[in-house]
Protein backbone atom coordinates (compact mmCIF):
# COMPACT_ATOMS: atom_id res chain seq x y z
CA UNK A 1 0.00 0.00 0.00
CA UNK A 2 1.72 3.56 -1.12
CA UNK A 3 2.00 6.24 0.83
CA UNK A 4 2.23 9.82 -0.67
CA UNK A 5 2.68 12.89 1.67
CA UNK A 6 3.09 15.67 0.52
CA UNK A 7 3.61 19.35 1.60
CA UNK A 8 2.38 17.90 4.98
CA UNK A 9 1.64 20.21 8.30
CA UNK A 10 0.62 20.20 11.18
CA UNK A 11 0.35 23.00 13.62
CA UNK A 12 -1.60 22.80 17.13
CA UNK A 13 -3.75 25.53 18.69
CA UNK A 14 -0.57 26.05 20.87
CA UNK A 15 1.77 27.85 17.42
CA UNK A 16 4.04 24.60 18.01
CA UNK A 17 4.21 23.35 14.26
CA UNK A 18 4.43 19.93 14.76
CA UNK A 19 5.17 19.13 11.14
CA UNK A 20 6.06 21.31 8.36
CA UNK A 21 5.70 20.58 5.15
CA UNK A 22 7.06 16.91 4.91
CA UNK A 23 7.21 15.71 1.34
CA UNK A 24 7.51 11.56 1.34
CA UNK A 25 6.84 8.82 -0.73
CA UNK A 26 6.71 4.95 0.87
CA UNK A 27 6.09 2.67 -1.74
CA UNK A 28 5.24 -0.37 0.64
CA UNK A 29 7.33 -3.08 2.73
CA UNK A 30 8.16 -1.51 6.23
CA UNK A 31 9.69 1.66 6.95
CA UNK A 32 11.56 2.75 10.30
CA UNK A 33 10.21 6.37 11.01
CA UNK A 34 13.00 7.78 13.26
CA UNK A 35 13.59 11.19 15.53
CA UNK A 36 14.01 12.60 19.01
CA UNK A 37 11.51 13.09 21.23
CA UNK A 38 9.14 15.98 19.91
CA UNK A 39 10.26 15.75 16.04
CA UNK A 40 6.67 15.34 14.88
CA UNK A 41 6.92 11.07 14.33
CA UNK A 42 3.44 10.20 16.59
CA UNK A 43 2.10 13.64 15.18
CA UNK A 44 2.66 11.68 11.74
CA UNK A 45 1.65 8.68 12.79
CA UNK A 46 -1.61 10.05 14.01
CA UNK A 47 -2.63 11.41 11.06
CA UNK A 48 -1.72 8.48 8.75
CA UNK A 49 -4.13 6.76 11.47
CA UNK A 50 -6.88 9.04 10.45
CA UNK A 51 -7.07 10.10 14.09
CA UNK A 52 -5.58 13.42 13.72
CA UNK A 53 -6.54 16.02 10.48
CA UNK A 54 -3.54 17.70 9.18
CA UNK A 55 -3.56 22.11 8.58
CA UNK A 56 -2.03 21.65 5.41
CA UNK A 57 -1.01 19.26 2.69
CA UNK A 58 -1.94 16.09 0.83
CA UNK A 59 -1.68 12.73 2.48
CA UNK A 60 -2.77 10.00 0.19
CA UNK A 61 -2.57 5.98 0.94
CA UNK A 62 -3.14 3.16 -0.74
CA UNK A 63 -5.12 5.76 -3.52
CA UNK A 64 -7.24 7.15 -0.82
CA UNK A 65 -7.16 10.89 -0.18
CA UNK A 66 -6.76 11.05 3.69
CA UNK A 67 -7.97 14.56 3.75
CA UNK A 68 -11.52 13.55 2.63
CA UNK A 69 -13.78 11.66 5.14
CA UNK A 70 -14.62 9.10 2.62
CA UNK A 71 -10.81 8.76 1.71
CA UNK A 72 -10.01 8.11 5.59
CA UNK A 73 -12.56 6.20 6.58
CA UNK A 74 -11.69 4.15 3.54
CA UNK A 75 -7.90 3.61 4.91
CA UNK A 76 -9.71 3.20 8.38
CA UNK A 77 -10.99 0.09 7.03
CA UNK A 78 -7.68 -1.01 5.86
CA UNK A 79 -4.78 -0.05 8.93
CA UNK A 80 -4.02 -0.89 11.81
CA UNK A 81 -3.01 1.34 14.59
CA UNK A 82 -0.99 1.15 17.68
CA UNK A 83 -0.85 4.27 19.37
CA UNK A 84 2.49 5.07 21.61
CA UNK A 85 0.52 4.80 25.01
CA UNK A 86 -1.87 2.67 25.06
CA UNK A 87 -4.35 1.77 28.34
CA UNK A 88 -6.65 -0.68 26.82
CA UNK A 89 -9.99 -0.73 28.92
CA UNK A 90 -8.60 -2.28 32.13
CA UNK A 91 -12.09 -3.89 33.15
CA UNK A 92 -12.73 -6.10 30.38
CA UNK A 93 -10.18 -9.35 29.45
CA UNK A 94 -7.66 -9.30 26.44
CA UNK A 95 -10.50 -11.62 24.91
CA UNK A 96 -13.17 -9.58 25.25
CA UNK A 97 -10.74 -6.37 24.39
CA UNK A 98 -9.88 -7.67 20.93
CA UNK A 99 -13.71 -8.54 20.41
CA UNK A 100 -14.78 -5.01 20.92
CA UNK A 101 -12.15 -3.31 19.03
CA UNK A 102 -13.05 -6.44 16.14
CA UNK A 103 -16.37 -5.06 16.30
CA UNK A 104 -15.43 -1.29 16.01
CA UNK A 105 -13.14 -2.26 12.88
CA UNK A 106 -16.37 -3.76 11.30
CA UNK A 107 -15.28 -7.56 11.58
CA UNK A 108 -19.51 -8.75 12.25
CA UNK A 109 -18.99 -12.16 11.88
CA UNK A 110 -18.91 -13.92 15.00
CA UNK A 111 -16.64 -16.72 14.01
CA UNK A 112 -14.01 -14.66 11.70
CA UNK A 113 -14.12 -12.29 14.95
CA UNK A 114 -13.19 -15.72 17.31
CA UNK A 115 -10.76 -17.20 15.09
CA UNK A 116 -8.79 -13.69 14.48
CA UNK A 117 -9.04 -13.23 18.48
CA UNK A 118 -7.63 -16.72 18.93
CA UNK A 119 -5.18 -16.53 16.81
CA UNK A 120 -3.89 -13.26 17.77
CA UNK A 121 -3.65 -14.00 21.36
CA UNK A 122 -1.22 -16.94 20.63
CA UNK A 123 0.77 -14.90 18.22
CA UNK A 124 1.03 -11.97 21.18
CA UNK A 125 1.71 -14.99 23.26
CA UNK A 126 -1.40 -14.03 25.86
CA UNK A 127 -3.43 -17.19 24.87
CA UNK A 128 -3.50 -18.70 28.34
CA UNK A 129 -4.30 -15.11 29.80
CA UNK A 130 -6.79 -14.16 27.46
CA UNK A 131 -9.50 -14.79 29.85
CA UNK A 132 -7.75 -12.12 33.14
CA UNK A 133 -8.53 -8.85 32.96
CA UNK A 134 -6.45 -5.74 31.58
CA UNK A 135 -5.98 -4.61 35.07
CA UNK A 136 -4.34 -7.65 36.16
CA UNK A 137 -1.87 -7.79 32.80
CA UNK A 138 1.81 -6.20 33.49
CA UNK A 139 2.87 -3.45 31.48
CA UNK A 140 4.43 -5.74 29.07
CA UNK A 141 1.34 -7.73 28.77
CA UNK A 142 -0.37 -4.52 28.08
CA UNK A 143 1.45 -3.24 24.81
CA UNK A 144 1.06 -7.01 23.64
CA UNK A 145 -2.80 -7.04 23.96
CA UNK A 146 -2.51 -3.61 22.00
CA UNK A 147 -0.16 -4.60 18.95
CA UNK A 148 -2.63 -8.35 18.92
CA UNK A 149 -5.74 -4.84 18.31
CA UNK A 150 -3.39 -3.45 15.80
CA UNK A 151 -3.37 -6.70 13.61
CA UNK A 152 -6.83 -7.51 13.64
CA UNK A 153 -8.69 -7.38 10.36
CA UNK A 154 -5.43 -8.28 8.63
CA UNK A 155 -4.93 -4.31 7.88
CA UNK A 156 -2.74 -3.68 4.89
CA UNK A 157 -1.44 -0.43 6.35
CA UNK A 158 0.23 -1.09 9.71
CA UNK A 159 1.42 2.11 11.79
CA UNK A 160 3.24 1.13 15.08
CA UNK A 161 4.15 3.89 17.15
CA UNK A 162 6.85 2.82 19.85
CA UNK A 163 5.73 -0.68 19.41
CA UNK A 164 8.64 -2.50 21.67
CA UNK A 165 8.50 0.00 25.02
CA UNK A 166 7.49 -1.82 27.97
CA UNK A 167 8.55 -4.98 26.15
CA UNK A 168 10.92 -7.02 27.97
CA UNK A 169 14.14 -8.10 25.50
CA UNK A 170 12.71 -11.64 24.62
CA UNK A 171 9.23 -10.28 23.69
CA UNK A 172 10.79 -7.34 21.97
CA UNK A 173 12.94 -9.72 19.40
CA UNK A 174 9.54 -11.88 19.20
CA UNK A 175 7.44 -8.68 18.36
CA UNK A 176 10.36 -7.78 16.24
CA UNK A 177 10.21 -10.81 13.90
CA UNK A 178 6.26 -10.48 13.95
CA UNK A 179 6.89 -7.03 12.51
CA UNK A 180 9.23 -8.14 9.43
CA UNK A 181 6.83 -11.01 8.52
CA UNK A 182 4.26 -8.75 8.14
CA UNK A 183 6.38 -5.81 6.07
CA UNK A 184 6.88 -8.59 3.81
CA UNK A 185 3.04 -8.71 2.72
CA UNK A 186 2.13 -5.23 3.84
CA UNK A 187 2.75 -1.75 4.24
CA UNK A 188 4.38 -1.10 7.97
CA UNK A 189 5.65 2.12 9.42
CA UNK A 190 7.23 1.57 13.01
CA UNK A 191 8.15 4.57 14.82
CA UNK A 192 11.06 3.77 16.82
CA UNK A 193 13.87 4.76 19.32
CA UNK A 194 15.55 1.46 18.87
CA UNK A 195 17.98 1.71 16.20
CA UNK A 196 18.63 -1.51 16.65
CA UNK A 197 15.45 -2.39 15.76
CA UNK A 198 15.40 -1.00 12.63
CA UNK A 199 18.70 -1.92 11.33
CA UNK A 200 17.09 -5.27 11.98
CA UNK A 201 13.74 -5.26 10.07
CA UNK A 202 13.42 -1.85 8.50
CA UNK A 203 14.94 -1.63 4.57
CA UNK A 204 13.88 2.06 4.26
CA UNK A 205 13.98 4.60 6.87
CA UNK A 206 12.59 8.24 7.25
CA UNK A 207 14.02 10.59 9.98
CA UNK A 208 12.36 13.69 11.26
CA UNK A 209 13.99 16.77 13.04
CA UNK A 210 11.75 19.82 14.73
CA UNK A 211 8.80 18.67 12.20
CA UNK A 212 10.62 18.14 8.91
CA UNK A 213 11.80 15.51 7.07
CA UNK A 214 15.64 15.19 7.30
CA UNK A 215 16.48 11.87 5.48
CA UNK A 216 14.52 9.37 3.75
CA UNK A 217 16.16 6.68 2.21
CA UNK A 218 17.50 2.93 2.74
CA UNK A 219 19.14 2.00 6.30
CA UNK A 220 22.84 1.64 4.34
CA UNK A 221 22.75 4.99 3.32
CA UNK A 222 21.52 6.50 6.74
CA UNK A 223 24.49 4.64 7.94
CA UNK A 224 26.83 5.69 5.19
CA UNK A 225 26.60 9.32 6.24
CA UNK A 226 28.94 8.94 8.84
CA UNK A 227 31.25 6.80 6.64
CA UNK A 228 34.82 8.22 7.39
CA UNK A 229 33.52 10.35 9.74
CA UNK A 230 33.09 7.53 12.52
CA UNK A 231 36.16 7.16 15.19
CA UNK A 232 37.41 5.02 17.78
CA UNK A 233 39.44 7.29 20.50
CA UNK A 234 41.48 6.36 23.48
CA UNK A 235 39.64 7.29 26.67
CA UNK A 236 42.66 9.21 27.47
CA UNK A 237 42.97 11.71 24.75
CA UNK A 238 41.03 14.70 25.17
CA UNK A 239 38.08 15.13 22.37
CA UNK A 240 37.67 17.81 20.31
CA UNK A 241 34.12 20.61 20.88
CA UNK A 242 33.22 18.92 17.20
CA UNK A 243 33.15 15.27 18.41
CA UNK A 244 30.27 13.67 19.61
CA UNK A 245 30.47 10.84 21.49
CA UNK A 246 28.47 7.84 20.63
CA UNK A 247 29.22 5.39 22.83
CA UNK A 248 32.11 5.08 25.63
CA UNK A 249 33.81 2.33 27.69
CA UNK A 250 36.61 2.13 29.91
CA UNK A 251 39.28 1.96 26.92
CA UNK A 252 38.16 4.17 24.04
CA UNK A 253 35.38 6.14 22.87
CA UNK A 254 33.28 5.72 20.18
CA UNK A 255 32.36 9.18 18.28
CA UNK A 256 31.63 11.06 15.15
CA UNK A 257 33.41 13.53 13.81
CA UNK A 258 34.33 15.89 10.71
CA UNK A 259 38.06 16.40 12.25
CA UNK A 260 40.01 12.98 12.55
CA UNK A 261 40.92 12.89 16.14
CA UNK A 262 44.78 12.76 17.41
CA UNK A 263 45.10 8.94 17.78
CA UNK A 264 41.45 8.31 16.56
CA UNK A 265 41.26 4.93 14.35
CA UNK A 266 39.10 5.06 11.73
CA UNK A 267 35.98 2.12 12.02
CA UNK A 268 33.28 1.36 10.18
CA UNK A 269 29.88 3.09 11.17
CA UNK A 270 26.27 2.09 12.15
CA UNK A 271 23.34 3.08 11.90
CA UNK A 272 23.44 4.73 15.41
CA UNK A 273 26.91 6.42 13.96
CA UNK A 274 24.88 7.57 11.06
CA UNK A 275 21.90 8.70 12.89
CA UNK A 276 23.77 11.13 14.99
CA UNK A 277 25.79 12.18 12.58
CA UNK A 278 22.76 13.11 10.54
CA UNK A 279 21.22 14.59 13.83
CA UNK A 280 24.38 16.89 14.16
CA UNK A 281 23.79 18.11 10.70
CA UNK A 282 20.30 18.83 10.85
CA UNK A 283 20.43 21.08 14.19
CA UNK B 1 -34.43 -4.28 12.60
CA UNK B 2 -32.97 -7.47 14.28
CA UNK B 3 -29.85 -7.49 16.69
CA UNK B 4 -28.17 -9.26 14.29
CA UNK B 5 -28.80 -6.37 11.12
CA UNK B 6 -27.46 -3.26 13.90
CA UNK B 7 -23.73 -2.32 12.95
CA UNK B 8 -20.46 -4.25 14.52
CA UNK B 9 -19.28 -1.13 15.90
CA UNK B 10 -22.67 -0.56 17.73
CA UNK B 11 -23.06 -3.56 18.66
CA UNK B 12 -20.02 -3.56 20.29
CA UNK B 13 -20.06 -0.45 21.70
CA UNK B 14 -23.57 -1.19 23.50
CA UNK B 15 -22.04 -4.82 25.03
CA UNK B 16 -18.48 -3.42 25.77
CA UNK B 17 -19.74 -0.46 27.33
CA UNK B 18 -22.57 -2.07 29.51
CA UNK B 19 -19.92 -4.29 30.46
CA UNK B 20 -17.80 -1.52 31.16
CA UNK B 21 -20.11 0.19 33.35
CA UNK B 22 -20.80 -3.08 34.85
CA UNK B 23 -17.40 -3.75 36.71
CA UNK B 24 -16.45 0.01 37.45
CA UNK B 25 -16.72 0.00 40.93
CA UNK B 26 -17.01 3.48 41.36
CA UNK B 27 -20.55 3.98 39.57
CA UNK B 28 -21.69 1.08 42.24
CA UNK B 29 -19.92 2.79 45.19
CA UNK B 30 -22.48 6.14 44.17
CA UNK B 31 -25.56 4.12 42.96
CA UNK B 32 -26.27 1.06 45.26
CA UNK B 33 -26.26 3.85 48.63
CA UNK B 34 -28.22 6.19 46.78
CA UNK B 35 -30.34 3.43 46.10
CA UNK B 36 -30.57 2.02 49.19
CA UNK B 37 -31.58 5.48 50.82
CA UNK B 38 -34.04 5.66 48.00
CA UNK B 39 -35.66 2.24 49.50
CA UNK B 40 -35.05 3.76 52.92
CA UNK B 41 -37.19 6.39 52.26
CA UNK B 42 -39.85 5.59 49.46
CA UNK B 43 -40.77 2.07 51.36
CA UNK B 44 -43.94 1.73 53.34
CA UNK B 45 -45.63 -1.29 54.93
CA UNK B 46 -49.21 -2.47 53.12
CA UNK B 47 -51.32 -0.68 56.18
CA UNK B 48 -49.66 2.55 55.18
CA UNK B 49 -50.57 2.46 51.49
CA UNK B 50 -54.12 3.70 50.87
CA UNK B 51 -53.49 4.30 46.57
CA UNK B 52 -51.00 1.97 45.62
CA UNK B 53 -50.26 3.91 41.92
CA UNK B 54 -49.45 6.87 43.80
CA UNK B 55 -46.89 5.29 46.22
CA UNK B 56 -45.49 4.02 43.27
CA UNK B 57 -45.57 7.33 41.71
CA UNK B 58 -43.99 8.89 45.07
CA UNK B 59 -41.52 6.14 45.49
CA UNK B 60 -40.19 6.70 42.07
CA UNK B 61 -40.16 10.64 42.44
CA UNK B 62 -37.18 9.65 45.47
CA UNK B 63 -35.72 7.08 43.64
CA UNK B 64 -35.25 9.48 40.37
CA UNK B 65 -34.21 12.48 42.74
CA UNK B 66 -31.54 10.51 44.73
CA UNK B 67 -30.38 7.96 42.60
CA UNK B 68 -30.44 10.12 39.37
CA UNK B 69 -27.84 12.78 41.01
CA UNK B 70 -25.38 9.79 42.04
CA UNK B 71 -25.43 8.20 38.38
CA UNK B 72 -24.84 11.77 36.98
CA UNK B 73 -21.92 12.61 38.98
CA UNK B 74 -20.61 8.79 38.01
CA UNK B 75 -20.74 8.94 34.62
CA UNK B 76 -19.08 12.35 34.49
CA UNK B 77 -16.28 10.70 33.68
CA UNK B 78 -17.52 7.98 30.71
CA UNK B 79 -16.32 10.20 27.78
CA UNK B 80 -13.18 11.74 29.19
CA UNK B 81 -11.75 8.62 30.19
CA UNK B 82 -12.10 7.42 26.80
CA UNK B 83 -10.53 10.29 25.54
CA UNK B 84 -7.28 9.49 26.89
CA UNK B 85 -4.20 7.10 27.11
CA UNK B 86 -4.60 6.60 23.65
CA UNK B 87 -8.13 4.70 23.45
CA UNK B 88 -9.69 7.84 22.01
CA UNK B 89 -7.07 7.94 19.02
CA UNK B 90 -7.34 4.03 18.56
CA UNK B 91 -10.69 3.75 18.74
CA UNK B 92 -10.85 7.43 16.58
CA UNK B 93 -9.04 5.24 14.05
CA UNK B 94 -11.28 2.41 13.68
CA UNK B 95 -14.50 3.25 10.77
CA UNK B 96 -16.79 3.66 13.94
CA UNK B 97 -17.84 7.14 14.01
CA UNK B 98 -18.58 9.82 16.67
CA UNK B 99 -22.24 9.81 16.30
CA UNK B 100 -22.72 5.97 16.58
CA UNK B 101 -20.20 5.51 19.48
CA UNK B 102 -21.12 8.38 21.71
CA UNK B 103 -24.66 7.79 21.93
CA UNK B 104 -24.07 3.76 22.50
CA UNK B 105 -21.45 4.30 25.07
CA UNK B 106 -23.75 7.08 26.85
CA UNK B 107 -26.72 4.44 26.51
CA UNK B 108 -24.82 1.68 27.63
CA UNK B 109 -23.79 3.03 30.19
CA UNK B 110 -26.68 4.64 31.40
CA UNK B 111 -28.83 1.03 30.90
CA UNK B 112 -26.05 -0.61 33.60
CA UNK B 113 -26.66 2.34 35.86
CA UNK B 114 -30.38 2.38 36.04
CA UNK B 115 -30.63 -1.13 37.02
CA UNK B 116 -30.69 -0.73 40.98
CA UNK B 117 -32.78 2.66 40.95
CA UNK B 118 -35.51 0.34 38.72
CA UNK B 119 -35.03 -2.59 41.27
CA UNK B 120 -35.64 -0.09 43.93
CA UNK B 121 -39.15 1.18 42.41
CA UNK B 122 -40.37 -2.25 41.38
CA UNK B 123 -39.37 -3.50 45.39
CA UNK B 124 -41.55 -0.22 46.41
CA UNK B 125 -44.39 -1.41 44.32
CA UNK B 126 -44.56 -4.39 46.31
CA UNK B 127 -46.25 -3.51 49.72
CA UNK B 128 -48.47 -1.34 47.25
CA UNK B 129 -49.68 -4.70 45.29
CA UNK B 130 -50.17 -6.47 48.43
CA UNK B 131 -52.37 -3.21 50.23
CA UNK B 132 -54.26 -3.34 46.25
CA UNK B 133 -54.40 -7.18 45.99
CA UNK B 134 -53.86 -6.49 42.75
CA UNK B 135 -50.76 -6.11 39.62
CA UNK B 136 -52.02 -2.47 39.31
CA UNK B 137 -49.05 -1.24 41.65
CA UNK B 138 -46.79 -3.69 39.78
CA UNK B 139 -47.54 -2.53 36.27
CA UNK B 140 -47.42 1.13 37.04
CA UNK B 141 -43.88 0.57 38.42
CA UNK B 142 -42.04 0.08 35.37
CA UNK B 143 -44.33 2.80 33.41
CA UNK B 144 -43.47 5.21 36.51
CA UNK B 145 -39.73 4.36 35.67
CA UNK B 146 -39.70 4.98 32.09
CA UNK B 147 -41.39 8.25 31.96
CA UNK B 148 -40.33 9.98 35.47
CA UNK B 149 -36.86 8.46 35.94
CA UNK B 150 -35.42 7.46 32.42
CA UNK B 151 -35.86 10.87 30.80
CA UNK B 152 -34.48 13.08 33.81
CA UNK B 153 -31.55 10.47 33.68
CA UNK B 154 -30.96 10.79 29.91
CA UNK B 155 -30.93 14.45 29.89
CA UNK B 156 -28.43 14.69 33.22
CA UNK B 157 -25.72 11.63 31.94
CA UNK B 158 -25.67 13.79 28.39
CA UNK B 159 -25.01 16.63 30.02
CA UNK B 160 -22.36 15.07 32.46
CA UNK B 161 -20.79 13.27 29.14
CA UNK B 162 -20.45 17.17 27.58
CA UNK B 163 -19.06 18.50 30.67
CA UNK B 164 -16.91 15.56 31.42
CA UNK B 165 -15.34 15.88 27.80
CA UNK B 166 -15.02 20.29 28.57
CA UNK B 167 -13.80 20.37 32.39
CA UNK B 168 -11.62 18.02 34.33
CA UNK B 169 -13.48 15.27 36.09
CA UNK B 170 -13.80 16.80 39.60
CA UNK B 171 -15.19 20.16 38.44
CA UNK B 172 -17.56 18.16 35.86
CA UNK B 173 -18.80 16.33 38.91
CA UNK B 174 -19.19 18.76 40.88
CA UNK B 175 -21.38 20.81 38.22
CA UNK B 176 -23.19 18.20 37.23
CA UNK B 177 -24.74 17.59 40.65
CA UNK B 178 -25.01 21.29 40.86
CA UNK B 179 -27.24 21.37 37.67
CA UNK B 180 -29.03 18.02 39.16
CA UNK B 181 -29.45 20.03 42.73
CA UNK B 182 -30.86 23.31 41.08
CA UNK B 183 -33.24 21.54 38.64
CA UNK B 184 -35.03 19.34 41.23
CA UNK B 185 -34.55 20.51 44.89
CA UNK B 186 -34.36 24.23 44.62
CA UNK B 187 -37.93 25.53 45.01
CA UNK B 188 -38.79 28.31 43.33
CA UNK B 189 -40.75 30.52 46.30
CA UNK B 190 -37.32 30.32 48.66
CA UNK B 191 -34.62 31.31 46.13
CA UNK B 192 -33.95 34.74 44.57
CA UNK B 193 -33.06 33.19 40.81
CA UNK B 194 -35.08 31.02 38.57
CA UNK B 195 -35.22 27.49 38.31
CA UNK B 196 -36.81 24.74 36.55
CA UNK B 197 -38.71 23.25 39.02
CA UNK B 198 -42.58 22.95 38.49
CA UNK B 199 -42.27 23.45 34.89
CA UNK B 200 -42.14 21.90 31.77
CA UNK B 201 -38.18 21.81 31.66
CA UNK B 202 -37.85 20.28 35.11
CA UNK B 203 -35.93 16.53 35.11
CA UNK B 204 -37.75 15.68 38.06
CA UNK B 205 -40.60 13.87 36.23
CA UNK B 206 -43.25 15.85 38.10
CA UNK B 207 -45.69 16.56 35.03
CA UNK B 208 -46.05 12.38 34.14
CA UNK B 209 -46.32 12.08 37.97
CA UNK B 210 -49.07 14.15 38.35
CA UNK B 211 -50.76 13.61 34.91
CA UNK B 212 -50.57 9.56 34.72
CA UNK B 213 -49.91 8.44 38.75
CA UNK B 214 -52.06 10.51 40.42
CA UNK B 215 -49.22 12.05 42.89
CA UNK B 216 -49.79 15.54 44.25
CA UNK B 217 -47.10 16.56 45.80
CA UNK B 218 -44.70 17.59 43.42
CA UNK B 219 -44.21 21.42 42.10
CA UNK B 220 -45.96 20.58 38.76
CA UNK B 221 -49.48 20.38 40.48
CA UNK B 222 -48.87 23.79 42.28
CA UNK B 223 -50.19 27.20 41.78
CA UNK B 224 -47.23 28.29 39.05
CA UNK B 225 -48.25 30.31 36.60
CA UNK B 226 -46.38 31.19 33.18
CA UNK B 227 -46.60 29.30 30.21
CA UNK B 228 -43.81 26.86 31.49
CA UNK B 229 -45.82 25.74 34.16
CA UNK B 230 -49.73 24.93 32.31
CA UNK B 231 -52.21 22.55 33.91
CA UNK B 232 -51.34 19.38 34.86
CA UNK B 233 -52.27 16.92 32.02
CA UNK B 234 -51.38 14.39 29.00
CA UNK B 235 -50.27 17.09 27.07
CA UNK B 236 -48.30 18.88 29.05
CA UNK B 237 -46.65 15.88 30.39
CA UNK B 238 -46.07 14.77 27.00
CA UNK B 239 -44.19 17.94 26.33
CA UNK B 240 -42.11 17.87 29.26
CA UNK B 241 -41.27 14.46 27.93
CA UNK B 242 -40.59 15.90 24.76
CA UNK B 243 -38.69 18.62 25.57
CA UNK B 244 -36.13 16.44 28.00
CA UNK B 245 -35.42 14.34 24.92
CA UNK B 246 -34.60 17.70 22.80
CA UNK B 247 -32.00 18.58 25.91
CA UNK B 248 -30.75 15.23 25.78
CA UNK B 249 -30.23 15.01 22.08
CA UNK B 250 -28.50 18.65 22.37
CA UNK B 251 -26.19 17.34 24.63
CA UNK B 252 -25.08 14.31 23.12
CA UNK B 253 -24.63 16.20 19.48
CA UNK B 254 -22.59 18.90 21.62
CA UNK B 255 -20.53 16.38 22.94
CA UNK B 256 -20.13 14.63 20.04
CA UNK B 257 -19.33 18.32 18.32
CA UNK B 258 -16.48 18.15 20.88
CA UNK B 259 -15.27 15.08 20.83
CA UNK B 260 -14.77 15.08 16.49
CA UNK B 261 -13.12 18.73 17.39
CA UNK B 262 -10.78 17.13 19.49
CA UNK B 263 -9.52 14.94 16.91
Amino acid sequence: MEIEIGGLTKVFKSDVRALDGIDLLVPGGMVGLLGANGAGKSTLMRILAGALRPTAGRVVVGGHDLTTAGGRRAVQRATGYLPQELAPHPELSGREFLDYVALLKGIGDRWTRRSQVEDLLARVGLADDGDRRISEYSGGMRRRIGIAQSLLGDPRLLLVDEPASGLDPEERMRFRSLLTDLGRERTVVSSTHILDDVAWSCPQVAVLAAGRLVFHGAVGDLTAVARGRTYEVPADMPLGAEATVVSTSPEKYRVVTTEAPPRGRLVPPTLEDGYIMLMRSAR
Amino acid sequence: MTVLSLPPALIGTLRYQARIAMRRRTLWYVVVPTALLALVIGWRSPAEITDGVRHVAGATLVTGILCTLGIGVALADRKSWEQSAGMGDLIATTPCGVHTRMPATWAASLGVALMPPFLVVMVCAVPAAVAEGGVRPLVAAPAAFVTMVVPGAAALTALACLLGLLLPVTVARVCTAGFWLWSTIASPPLLPFATPTGTLLSPVGGYPAAAWFGERTVWAHRDLTGVLSPDVGTGSALVNLVVLAVFTTLFLLLAGLVAVRRG
